[in-house]
């Protein structure tokens, strides 16, 4: 179909775009070989790997893939024989999953060795027993995302709950916003995060405590459901085909007046390329289920972690993480995340992280069985919107999926 | 031909075929009939994250002497494929009364088959395997003869267009499946450019993802725009090489146009038809990337796409292969007709 020619073309002009990097602070690593790292896809990754491939010398290669299914990827890599990469970015919900699996890398040793040299906080190591599995780096979370200029124009306040927010639509459609909320409700990983959002916030559990029996199937979870079909109702008909680049797309050409979205996502809605509400989205954390109640969402946070079964200089790999999160790191690309080291500033940007953490939001829940009752429920939050089945079905449909999934993986016996 | 000499001519692509296609498959039988997990027992663990640090009973992997995870190993035999069937579901559906409707009024024969049908769709797999079959159905016979039309159609234009046309078609067929899909949703979401001009156009506003109805016509829509160039090129191809003699015999017996197709061009490329529906089917078959694109198996899903939630969801290479080897059972079910046809073909010509 190409040839290798045009190929190779294709190759280096990718590579060109990756290497034009800003003036970046230089990486004094001696060391050699090749380390292969997979991040997702968001623009503090593309910063980060920068500052990896600054590393690059004759004698050491840094490749770094960037991808939106990089957990996927990463999962089947680190259950290979020998991962074909030396660190993972990966998020909270991706860690313990590994972790379960017995697939990560302890770097105790290494962390020892290196904390003072790259100011390595206590904050950022996520630790298991005495064994240091993480280096954590920024927090994140999805939260509310609102125009303050539509949003005075009707006379509406931001909403502090979710009451307050579905009061506040219609009185924005009449404003003038045709589909005046947003969120990705796309089928699957998408609708099941903002249906566990919703849920945690009503201080729902997914389990029964100490065990990986199911908890899930109850009233809270009903009425989440409930708030999201009334939700619904204000976005997009095309609302289940909505994956999170399009909720930002759809923020970014001033479609949508309020929804819920990343915290990554914050600084592209002051992209002047790209956006046509630059200086006009605000941000907060995301409305409580009831008054006074905790914000209906949860803290996320990414790290860079290494597998159990890899070959080459894991000494090599650990030094490209580090300089991948070092203090210039977060210096040069300030305002793209909530970064976890105590320099961070804060900014407009990071204003929604901040005011979740504080509000003690729940935490994306960590157990390894967590990842199949997501993926169960991400279906029944589809057919339930779609208005295939009534909740109480999809949910106990859902629930029965899940006890078989987790009896298949050895949770459940 | 010496034995020797054929031997020699179709030992590679045999021992090609082996380590490629039989051995992986062998393999992906092998992995259906298991199940293995990671080892894990609830310990008390103490776990400091950024968000803080708790104490719990969590699955911690169990290991061995050497300090590997220790593996579970289990036969399953054919459990993990009645999984992937649905088969307990499929039994709940089929024993379900439906005599009386919810208003209590007795059930015609139609309304009871409609509902069995609406609750076996229901199940996974068989939602699956409806809109990968009918996806097939409905892409075939239109990609057939859109093909061919623009390939008549590029055949009778001037020489100095044909670069371009035919350039333009093979588009679609150039894009890469992801980044073709991907780019499509853009185009077809709110206020995208066919979606606006649409509008202009005084269609109103359409959304395209907004049910099922709308998601199957996209995602067979978009489909039809990337197979069509294959028959296209594959069919012009064919249009070189019919012979001039027969076309001007039938034009001088007095056939008009019609009368030429029908007669004389049809029936010269009726082989080449036959390979484009064989292929067809299988990457019919096998749709996958709209899916995952347009409608993350909601209202539409297909095999390909449910084997793959298998695998990236449940971490399951075991379901995942059961359900692979489903869909390959499906791919031969359906080119059955076909080869019997292509083997009769050539066994007629050696006779």
């Amino acid at each position: 179909m190409f040839s290798r020619r045009t190929l190779g073309l294709f190759g280096s002009i990718a590579l060109g775009a990756l290497m034009a990097s800003p003036a970046m602070a230089k990486c004094s690593i001696t060391r050699t070989g090749t380390v292969d790292v997979i991040g997702n896809a968001f623009p503090v990754i593309d910063h980060i790997a920068k500052a990896m491939q600054a590393c690059a010398t004759s004698g050491l290669t840094v490749n770094v893939k960037v991808t939106d299914k990089a957990r996927v990827e990463t999962e089947q890599a680190f259950a290979a024989g020998t991962s074909p990469f030396e660190i993972a970015h990966v998020s909270n919900g991706v860690l313990v999953n590994l972790l379960a699996k017995g697939q990560l890398q302890p770097m105790t040793d290494l962390v020892n060795k290196y904390k003072a040299q790259y100011k390595l906080e206590d904050r950022m190591l996520v630790t298991v027993g005495n064994e240091v599995y993480g280096i954590a780096f920024m927090a994140n979370a999805q939260h509310l995302f609102y125009r303050k200029d539509a949003l005075e124009k009707a006379g509406v306040q931001p909403p502090k709950t979710y009451p307050e927010l579905l009061a506040a639509l219609p009185k924005l459609k009449a404003a003038g916003f045709e589909t005046p909320f947003t969120a990705a409700y796309k089928t699957g990983w998408d609708v099941a995060t903002e249906f566990t959002n919703l849920y945690l916030g009503a201080g729902g559990e997914f389990f029964a405590p100490g065990s990986a029996m199911p908890a899930f199937n109850n009233a809270k979870a009903v009425a989440a459901l409930d708030t999201m079909t009334r939700l619904k109702a204000f976005m997009s008909p095309n609302a289940q085909a909505l994956a999170t680049a399009d909720v930002t797309t759809a923020f970014q050409q001033g479609q949508a007046a309020m929804g819920i979205l990343w915290a990554s996502r914050a600084a592209a809605m002051d992209d002047d390329k790209v956006s046509k509400v630059v200086n006009q989205i605000e941000f907060a954390a995301a409305p409580a289920v009831t008054a006074g109640g905790k914000p209906s969402n949860a803290i996320w946070w990414d790290a860079f972690v290494m597998p159990k079964q890899m070959d080459g200089d894991r000494e090599a790999a650990f030094l490209v993480m580090m300089e991948g999160v070092s203090e210039d790191t977060m210096k040069t690309g300030m305002t793209l995340t909530n970064w976890l080291r105590s320099g961070f500033q804060p900014n407009r940007h990071s204003k929604g992280v901040a005011e979740t953490i504080n509000a003690n939001a729940a935490m994306w829940p960590d157990q390894p069985y967590f990842s199949l009752a997501h993926a169960a429920l991400g279906k029944a939050a589809a057919d339930v919107l779609a208005g295939t089945k009534p909740a109480a079905q999809a949910l106990a449909d859902a629930e029965k999926e899940y006890v078989q999934t987790a009896k298949e993986r050895g949770f459940i016996k | 031909m010496p034995f020797r000499t054929f031997l020699g001519f179709v030992l590679p692509s045999v021992v090609a075929m082996l380590m490629l296609i039989a051995l992986p498959l062998a393999g992906v039988v092998y992995l259906s009939l298991w199940n293995s997990y990671t080892k894990t027992s609830f310990v008390e663990t103490t776990v400091r994250t950024p968000v803080g640090t708790r104490v719990e009973r969590r699955p911690v992997a169990e290991l061995d002497a050497a300090g590997n995870p220790v593996i579970v190993r289990e036969w399953y035999g054919s459990r993990n494929f009645e999984t992937v069937l649905g088969a307990s579901n499929l039994a709940e559906a089929w024993e379900r009364d439906r005599s009386v409707s919810a208003t209590g009024q007795p059930t015609s024969a139609w309304q009871r088959f409609t509902a069995l049908f609406r609750d076996v769709t229901n199940v996974k797999f068989w939602g699956a395997l409806e809109f990968t079959l009918l996806y097939t159905a409905v892409t075939t016979p239109i990609i057939l003869a859109l093909g061919f039309l623009i390939a008549m159609g590029v055949n009778s234009v001037v020489r100095e267009l044909k670069g371009v046309l035919i350039f333009a078609s093979l588009l679609p067929f150039i894009v890469t499946p992801v980044v073709g899909s991907l780019s499509i949703k853009w185009l077809f979401l709110d206020n995208a450019i066919i979606t606006v001009w649409l509008e202009q156009l005084g269609f109103g506003k359409i959304y395209f993802m907004q049910n099922a109805f709308t998601t199957r016509l996209l995602i067979i829509l978009v489909g039809i725009w990337k197979a069509t160039p294959f028959v296209f090129i594959v069919l012009y191809a064919g249009l070189q090489t019919v012979p001039s003699e027969t076309r001007e015999a039938a034009i001088i017996d007095g056939a008009n146009r019609w009368q030429t197709i029908r007669h004389v061009i049809i029936p010269h490329l009726m082989p080449l038809f036959v390979f484009v529906t064989l292929i067809h089917l299988m990457d019919a078959y096998r749709v996958f990337e709209p899916i995952l694109v347009f409608s993350g198996g909601q209202g539409a899903d297909s095999l390909q796409h449910l084997t793959y939630k298998i695998l990236s969801d449940e971490q399951n290479f075991h379901k995942a292969s059961a359900a692979a080897l489903l869909m390959v059972l499906g791919i031969v079910v359906l080119l059955v007709p076909l080869i019997i046809k292509t083997y009769k073909d050539q066994r007629r010509a050696f006779a």
